[in-house]
């Protein structure tokens, strides 16, 4: 301990009188919504649900999150989200039959914390008007290049764990 | 070497140039500059502060084979903290840190009433080389960059909010960018729990997600009001004027005013308030507070009361919740307790309404 009272001052000198840093360049990109398929097998449902809507409650941020120096951006979230349910059976707001669905989309990003990139996506989700509930994807695996197409690739899982969850409480209330 | 002595001498020369020609021409001297400040606001939800200790094993095995090992320990560190903040993180859904944090520091940087005011511009998103080049960015010196963060220790003991302060000069070449730090500082304000005998880092976390959303964001509105208040402090002239007297190894208590007492360190300043897990202080305060302010206020609306009180949007409660990755998440209670700093009597401000009150205040100046 007593080396480190001289290392640490050092250390902390030399980081401040160090050479100016170049300010690296950032990628801006365009999350592609035809990669945002992950092809997991998902759980098919179990009676029948109108998807009224998908309200975009998230935060007000500047992007979706970031992977390294990729800074990602979704355009038309709840269209996405909204494209992603009616492929998985729901219903459109106008169909005949099935219970009522609002979803709030109220988390969309990636992050990354050490070796591990953490995409999240949240819903709220309210079934015919009944008290409204959450569902969070938990996806985080480790980050090994940081590439765009990783990032896209954590996003599509991310969607397709929520959207799986998603559909199993919806099954839960069809007995 | 020769380059690092042959710019040192030029610098010398031009210090000592400028040093006669300011004399010889008499020019009245300029006020001082006002302060550039840059706040990032890019944190997306509550954070787990996860130790590298697969860093450490990497460098202790070393090669590709330690990258690995030391990788996946992370990698188990990391999926653990996530699964057991997640319920935290669901019981402050609707609370949106950034938003509040900019509030305050705006209220109190105008408040402060600095002279020369300080110029803030508020980010949303990281900036590299090109979107500085492109925000016909200028050359900077003493650039005052803020980095907020609220986070829990991976152990779930300690709740914090804190403010990387880094300062720094900035210049630009063609299309290069530099940077050289000058200073770090950081501004943190923590709320550790009370340990109890054999509790584990998921025990603990039930702890705070039983304490409910509505008294967590309390706890984080009364971190940002207080690192928001050393900030501020700092640019004041006796701040400053502190700030520049030593600092011994054990530091010292600063502060302005008896109910806001601090530590000054030598890395910056750092205060706390040990709560025991169990009472709600800081949201049963606010609300005796807004209760009082009603009270005083010939206003019979609740909702006319809002912008006086800190509005906030009232964070989910997910006491009753089963775990988040259940198949059936976590039910909203969406009027189960009254919001942090919001009206009693507001019907738990639908969180959209106060999402979207809450952007509507947030343009970049």
């Amino acid at each position: 301990m007593r080396i480190l009272r001289y290392v640490l001052p050092v250390a902390a000198l030399l980081a401040v009188s160090s050479c100016a840093v170049t300010v690296p360049k950032v990628h801006q990109v365009q999350v592609d919504e035809g990669r945002l398929n992950s092809g997991r097998a998902m759980p098919k449902l179990a009676c029948n649900f109108r998807l009224v809507r998908v309200d975009d409650h998230r935060p007000d941020n500047g992007d979706s999150g970031r992977l390294s120096l990729n800074v990602l951006h979704l355009e038309d979230a709840p269209g996405v989200v909204t494209r992603q349910l009616h492929a998985l059976g729901l219903q459109p707001a106008d169909a005949a039959t099935g219970r009522d669905v609002v979803i709030d989309l109220k988390q969309m990003y990636m992050t990354q914390q050490l070796e591990v990139k953490i995409p999240v996506v949240v819903y709220g989700v309210q079934v015919a008007g009944d008290a409204p509930y959450l569902v969070r994807s938990d996806s985080s695996t480790l980050n090994w290049w940081g590439s765009k197409g990783e990032a896209q690739a954590g996003y599509a899982r991310a969607l397709a764990d929520a959207n799986s969850r998603l559909i199993n409480s919806l099954n839960l209330l069809c007995r | 070497m020769l380059k690092k002595i042959a710019l040192l001498a030029a610098l010398v020369s031009l210090l000592g140039n400028t040093t006669v020609s300011a004399a010889a021409t008499d020019i009245p001297p300029a006020g001082p500059a006002p302060k550039q400040i840059e706040v990032t606001l890019t944190q997306p939800e509550l954070a787990v502060d996860v130790p590298d200790t697969g860093g450490a094993v990497a460098a202790g095995v070393g090669g590709i084979l330690g990258a690995l090992i030391g990788a996946a320990i992370n990698k188990a560190a990391v999926a653990n903290a996530e699964k057991r903040v997640a319920e935290m993180r669901n019981a402050l859904v609707d609370y949106h840190f950034n938003d509040r944090f900019e509030q305050a520091l705006r209220a109190k940087l105008a408040a402060a009433d600095l002279a020369p005011a300080p110029s803030v511009e508020y980010l949303r998103s990281v900036r590299g080389r090109d979107e500085l080049i492109a925000a016909n960015a200028v050359p900077r010196t003493g650039l005052l960059v803020l980095t907020p963060r609220y986070a829990i220790t991976s152990d779930f003991e300690r709740l914090s909010v804190k403010v990387q302060a880094t300062t720094l000069d900035r210049t630009l070449k063609g299309e290069k960018v530099k940077e050289r730090y000058r200073a770090f500082n950081s501004y943190v304000y923590s709320f550790p729990m009370k340990r109890i005998s054999g509790s584990d880092a998921t025990e603990d976390s039930k702890r705070w997600v039983e304490l409910g959303g509505t008294e967590m964001a309390a706890m984080f509105e009364e971190g940002i009001d207080q690192v928001t208040d050393m900030i501020v402090y700092d640019q004041t002239s006796a701040g400053q004027a502190e700030a520049a007297t030593k600092v011994t190894r054990q530091g010292r208590t600063v502060g302005p005013t008896p109910d806001r007492q601090w530590q000054r360190t030598r890395l910056g300043m750092t205060a706390t308030h040990p709560i025991d897990g169990t009472s709600k202080e800081f949201s049963e305060r606010d609300a005796a507070r807004i209760a009082a302010a009603k009270a005083t206020t010939p206003v019979t609306s609740a909702a006319a009361l809002a912008p006086a009180a800190t509005p906030v949007a009232a964070p989910v409660e997910t006491s009753a919740a089963p775990a988040a990755n259940a198949p059936i998440a976590a039910p909203i209670k969406t009027n189960a307790a009254p919001a942090a700093n919001a009206p009693a009597a507001a019907p738990a401000a639908a969180p959209a309404d106060a999402s979207a009150a809450l952007s509507a205040t947030t343009e970049v100046k």
